[in-house]
């Protein structure tokens, strides 16, 4: 009997610990959420109409926010430039960076290892270092308002994290694989196209959705590169543009979504393959 | 078998040399190109070479100061999110329901620009935002302050920010390190009996030291070289310097200022205190192994 009400008592106080864990987590949750949650329904609301009710949901839906963005502010141009330039950067970074990564782990050359070091330590570069040669450069290559200049420097600046990251899991490749391939005739490019990125298309995915996401929300070299109107990317126009309506925070607001929106389906489609790839470049 | 290993390594050289290229012009190049000139004065066309001066004014000037208590207050924003990261893992780790649900919701503004994130957070703490409105309707008139006005509050902001824009990413690797752990000690744990408190701190901070070593270090980096895009949309630095870093210190002198040079010097010593964060954590890491 005694034994019972015991086990009783300590389910009891297990599920009142897992509820007391349930709500802390909801209200991280609310806390975390509530950002976002205001930024979209001040977008649904006129300026007025922010400026009464601050907190909560509009009285009534105004979409002349989104269509002012639409229509007056080119926003669909920013938009436009921003998936030409996160787009191609994304292609050209993970086709170097996996020939990288699969000559580095599958089929090194004599002090491979020595640049594969010099590769790894050029991860802490930021554009911030790089900007004032970078400009130069490409002013002289008259690449300035060019979406070239853009991509180019997108790729060399996202070069070396998905090498890093892709040799990490290329490492996972058991090298038998590739030794029967070559046993079987394959060559260096079709044992590459054939047998590592079909392996690793997870990972590849991955680093994918990630230089898509990084390029979509760089701020600095697009700003200083692409500054006329028809170039600029989604990025340079909230930082340069809300300036000129500071006091309209719904009109701010609808822009700001516009800019995420592309992101958060993107997350929630891949969520799978970040949550993955992310943690597993932490833990080599 | 020995020719074909040497034709092979010969198509690893030749298709290594145009990434090696890329990198060499656009990476490396400028870099070796801004520790030049940090040793000369360059208004972007003429360049004369003037020695150290350049790093003479930097560490002389009031700004310094400035600059090295803004670094300071970077470093420490560091601990606070780490653990605030270790403590949403730990619970999220009890595995309730709908923990997935959760983990997705805290790693979703990770995703989102620092532009937009800069933009969003000056509208939630202007003068007339949502917070101050909720602190005056609850009578906290006190504490509704001009957030931006001064430098203490102007720095809670964006710790606000940066702990909000990145908890969930290193909650996710925290998450990844914590499931090598064995199930079994967290349940022979509770069964004799160990609290919380308890299995916090003796169980899951010693066995997530390499993670939190990892996410400590990340974060630093990302501290100071990553957060430009917030700082230009949320405070320009500012009020004055405020809460200008070294990073975006780098963008005023060069594109505000036309002080090549004075950037230039600027960017090479965050190159040097980079390496140097780099190389006292891998030298850590690698006393660990042995």
């Amino acid at each position: 009997m005694r034994k019972e009400a015991s086990n009783r008592r300590y389910l009891l106080v297990r599920k009142m610990q897992r509820i007391s864990l349930f709500v802390t987590l909801c209200i991280m949750a609310v806390i975390t959420l509530y950002p976002l949650f205001f930024m979209f329904v001040t977008s649904l609301k006129s300026n007025i109409g922010y400026l009464m009710n601050r907190l909560c949901l509009p009285k009534e839906i105004y979409i002349e926010n989104y269509k002012n963005m639409l229509l007056s502010f080119n926003v669909l141009i920013y938009l436009r430039n921003s998936f030409i330039c996160s787009g191609t950067a994304v292609l050209t970074t993970v086709f170097l960076s996996s020939l990288a990564a699969y000559i580095f782990t599958k089929k090194p050359f004599r002090g491979s290892k020595h640049i594969f070091t010099l590769v790894i330590f050029s991860m802490m570069i930021s554009s911030q270092i790089l900007i004032v040669p970078l400009y130069q450069i490409f002013s002289k290559m008259g690449l300035i308002n060019n979406f070239l200049s853009l991509i180019i420097a997108y790729t060399a600046l996202g070069l070396p994290y998905s090498i890093y990251l892709l040799s990490a899991h290329f490492r996972d490749i058991p090298d038998s694989i590739i030794e029967a391939a070559k046993i079987d005739g394959a060559g260096f490019y079709m044992t590459f196209f054939n047998i590592v990125l079909p392996i690793a298309s997870t990972s590849i995915v991955t680093i994918s959705i990630l230089n898509f996401v990084w390029n979509w929300n760089e701020l600095l070299m697009s700003m200083l590169m692409l500054s006329k109107t028809s170039v600029k990317t989604m990025s340079a126009a909230i930082a340069t543009i809300t300036g000129r309506f500071t006091s309209n925070i719904p009109l701010q607001m609808s822009m700001l979504i516009m800019n995420i929106l592309p992101i958060i389906i993107l997350y929630l489609i891949f969520q799978k393959y970040l949550v993955l790839g992310l943690s597993t470049g932490s833990n080599k | 078998m020995n020719k074909l290993n040497r034709t092979d390594e010969i198509k690893s050289i030749i298709s290594i040399i145009p990434i090696l290229i890329i990198l060499a012009i656009f990476l490396y190049y400028p870099i070796l190109n801004t520790v030049f000139h940090s040793f000369t004065k360059w208004d972007g066309l003429n360049s004369e070479f003037i020695g150290l001066q350049n790093y003479i004014n930097l560490f002389k000037s009031d700004l310094f100061r400035l600059l090295l208590r803004n670094t300071l207050v970077l470093t420490c924003m560091v601990a606070p999110k780490t653990f605030l990261s270790l403590v949403v893992t730990f619970v999220l780790f009890q595995r309730v329901r709908g923990w997935k649900f959760f983990r997705s919701a805290f790693f979703l503004p990770s995703m989102i620009s620092l532009v937009v994130v800069g933009n969003l957070f000056r509208a939630i703490f202007a003068y007339r935002g949502p917070i101050n409105t909720v602190l005056s309707s609850i009578n906290l008139d006190i504490f509704a302050v001009e957030w931006f006005g001064n430098w203490i509050s102007a720095w809670f902001v964006i710790f606000v920010c940066l702990a909000w824009a990145s908890f969930g990413l290193s909650t996710l690797i925290f998450l990844a390190g914590l499931s090598q752990i064995e199930e079994s000690i967290f349940e022979s744990s509770k069964l004799d009996g160990a609290n919380w408190f308890q299995m916090f701190f003796y169980i899951v901070l010693p066995m997530l030291k390499k993670s939190i070593e990892f996410v400590m270090i990340t974060t630093l980096i990302y501290y100071f070289i990553g957060i430009f895009s917030l700082l230009f949309t949320l405070t320009r630095g500012g009020p004055g310097y405020e809460t200008t870093t070294i990073d975006y210190l780098i963008y005023v002198k060069a594109f505000q200022s036309n002080d090549f040079g004075t950037a230039s010097a600027i960017a090479t010593t965050l190159i040097v205190i980079l390496i140097i964060i780099t190389k006292v954590y891998i030298t850590i890491s690698n006393r660990e192994k042995k």
